[in-house]
């Protein structure tokens, strides 16, 4: 008697498992859909253009990223020097001067951020030679920026061990 | 290896074809290493069991798998070591870098693939010979079994380097970081797979030795028919665990919509395994084999289709990066053929106006501020001195703060010479008029 239960209660087991299973890769697409790889942006900022067909250097708009912790959106006004004559027919660049008139700020979408508990300076990075592609891609090559690194502990102590930079936990935890 | 220093793909379409060769490649390599691992450490356990239990069923069983694993020697030399040249070298190349592994790595998978094979052949000659194998014989298969292990261990840890480029640079200082977490899961999920494959392979093709009229062939079937199954079983309730692990291992720039998709394919089609291990469990020529060994290949296609659209994702930004400099290679062939005859004055100075008009209105006039200052007042300042205006355009600095930075253009040599040529011809025929 207790034979003939066994199968289909095998059967039912297997089955509840890879549900089971499947649920947790659905879990992990929406987590990785949610992580904001590559979220969109109010304005479609073409880096292919800027970057790739007009060779501007990364610190032409992001004006601090030699200078500071932030490498810093551009202000407006960068971006109006130039488009204020070009390109003034396309819709992204009327929404960009209609932000300028109004005085609104653009709220980029933040693509890369890192936990309260670490500090990370982009000036110090740059004095030490390291591409911006090394941690960003080829951003040239992306009509919307992508997050490439994980930006997970690993990640960056991996690099700092590769280069001989330091790796007391004072260097990134203040 | 400064040779390899020029290995670059040809072009983005011949990068694809790498890429989805070197999958090809690993689509036949693989299940056969794979058998070759699962079938040795399955006979290996059989004959360990049959001198545990004293029953001959396992040793002739021991014997039987052997045979089957490994039927010819130069399928060996066609499917083992052959493919492992293909990978290598489009390994090289679908890594955008001729050196990611140095050669000592390649060496010493070769080498242990080499002493893996050799072992096993001793092993499956002694097999083969008697079923009370000596111990040493046992040792010598089991020393094969381990190289092999290493071997796809290693190989498993370069194969996870392929899922993230960004490793590479770091390779290049120290040989560790070919380790990765990400590679630890794909040799557990390949093994999984290969014991997987092997148990299927043993339902498929084993038990069939009733010609040799032994007697007690229904035991010895029932025997071969029971171990394949839970052997299938047991490995197809463990591999999609590691798929899963695989997701979460795979940097972030390797995963996509499909790789996902392709994911959920496999548990489905593990599923798929099991049910059939259950629905036909039985007797004779009705079994699962067939059935289960034709799922296995179709989950083995569906793992490397995940693994190539990762690979895909991976270098998305690099390919698209080969697609620009075709782009400008095109573009520039072009130019080169237009401006051909640029030979006399008169042309040169309609190449200067072809450039200006181009590239330099954009963001200059003559006579207004547009991005950049009015030429009429800059241009003057360099006192009709080309090589010092060509300087600038070369290489612009800021000069007046109440204008943006004028960006490097990048222009070639003569064109800068054209467009200086030009800047100051017009500047001058404008100033007198």
């Amino acid at each position: 008697m207790t034979h003939s239960y066994r199968k289909p209660l095998l059967l039912l087991a297997v089955t509840a498992y890879f549900g089971v299973l499947l649920l947790i890769a659905a879990g992990l697409w929406v987590s990785w859909q949610r992580a904001g790889v590559a979220p969109d942006q109010p304005i479609a900022f073409p880096h292919t253009i800027h970057v790739s067909k007009l060779n501007l250097p990364c610190n032409f708009c992001h004006l601090f990223v030699d200078r500071s912790r932030h490498a810093g959106a551009p202000p407006l006004e960068t971006c109006m020097s130039c488009h204020r004559a070009i390109a003034t027919d396309r819709e992204e660049i009327k929404k960009l001067t209609r932000h300028y008139e109004e005085k609104r700020p653009v709220e980029w979408n933040r693509v890369y951020s890192l936990p309260e508990h670490v500090y990370f300076s982009h000036k110090r990075h740059v004095k030490a030679g390291v591409d911006c592609s090394e941690c960003h891609g080829k951003v040239g090559t992306m009509k919307k920026i992508r997050r490439v690194g994980t930006l997970t502990m690993g990640w960056c102590v991996s690099c700092h061990r590769a280069r001989g930079a330091p790796r007391d936990c004072t260097t990134c935890h203040k | 290896m400064a040779s390899w220093g020029n290995l670059q793909p040809l072009s983005t379409q011949f990068y694809s074809l790498l890429q989805h060769g070197l999958f090809l490649v690993l689509f036949f390599h693989l299940p056969f290493l794979g058998f070759l691992i699962g079938g040795s450490a399955v006979s290996l356990l059989l004959n360990f069991l049959g001198k545990e239990k004293r029953d001959p069923s396992y040793l002739r069983f021991s014997q039987e798998l052997m045979r089957t694993v490994l039927m010819s020697k130069s399928a060996l030399f066609l499917f083992g070591l052959v493919p492992l040249l293909l990978v290598w070298f489009a390994y090289a190349r679908v890594l955008f870098d001729p050196s990611p592994l140095p050669w000592q790595f390649w060496g010493v998978l070769l080498a242990a693939l080499i002493f893996g094979f050799a072992f096993l052949l001793l092993y499956r000659s002694a097999r083969d010979r008697t079923l009370d194998l000596s111990p040493i014989s046992a040792a010598t298969g089991a020393a094969g079994l381990l190289a092999l292990i290493l071997a796809f261990f290693l190989f498993s840890a370069g194969y996870g380097i392929l899922f993230n480029p960004s490793k590479l640079p770091l390779l290049q200082k120290q040989i560790q970081f070919f380790l990765s977490w990400n590679g630890v899961v794909k040799f557990l999920l390949f093994l999984a797979f290969f014991f997987g494959m092997t148990g299927a392979a043993i339902l498929l093709l084993c038990g069939r030795s009733a010609e040799g009229g032994e007697g007690t062939e229904a035991g010895y079937r029932r025997l071969v028919h029971r171990f394949g199954a839970n052997l299938t079983f047991l490995a197809t309730l463990v591999l999609p665990v590691f798929l899963l692990l695989d997701l979460v291992t795979l940097p972030v720039v390797a995963l996509s919509a499909e790789v996902f998709v392709s994911s959920a394919v496999v548990l489905l089609l593990s599923l798929a395994v099991c049910l059939t291990l259950f629905l036909f469990d039985g007797k004779g020529e009705g079994g699962p084999g067939a059935r289960v060994v034709f799922l296995f290949v179709l989950i083995f296609l569906a793992m490397l289709l995940h693994d190539d659209a990762a690979v895909g994702n991976a270098y998305q930004d690099r390919v698209a990066f080969l697609a620009m400099q075709e782009a400008v290679m095109a573009e520039t062939g072009k130019e080169a053929h237009r401006e051909a005859p640029a030979a006399t004055a008169q042309t040169k100075a309609d190449a200067g106006k072809v450039v200006f008009e181009t590239i330099c209105a954009g963001c200059h006039r003559f006579d207004i501020r547009v991005v950049g200052p009015p030429l009429s007042e800059v241009v003057p300042k360099y006192g009709g001195d080309a090589e010092k205006l060509k300087a600038f355009i070369r290489a612009p600095v800021k000069v007046n703060p109440g204008y943006p930075s004028m960006p490097r253009l990048g222009l070639p040599e003569e064109e800068i010479d054209a467009v200086a040529r030009y800047l100051i011809e017009k500047v001058k025929a404008g100033g007198s008029s």
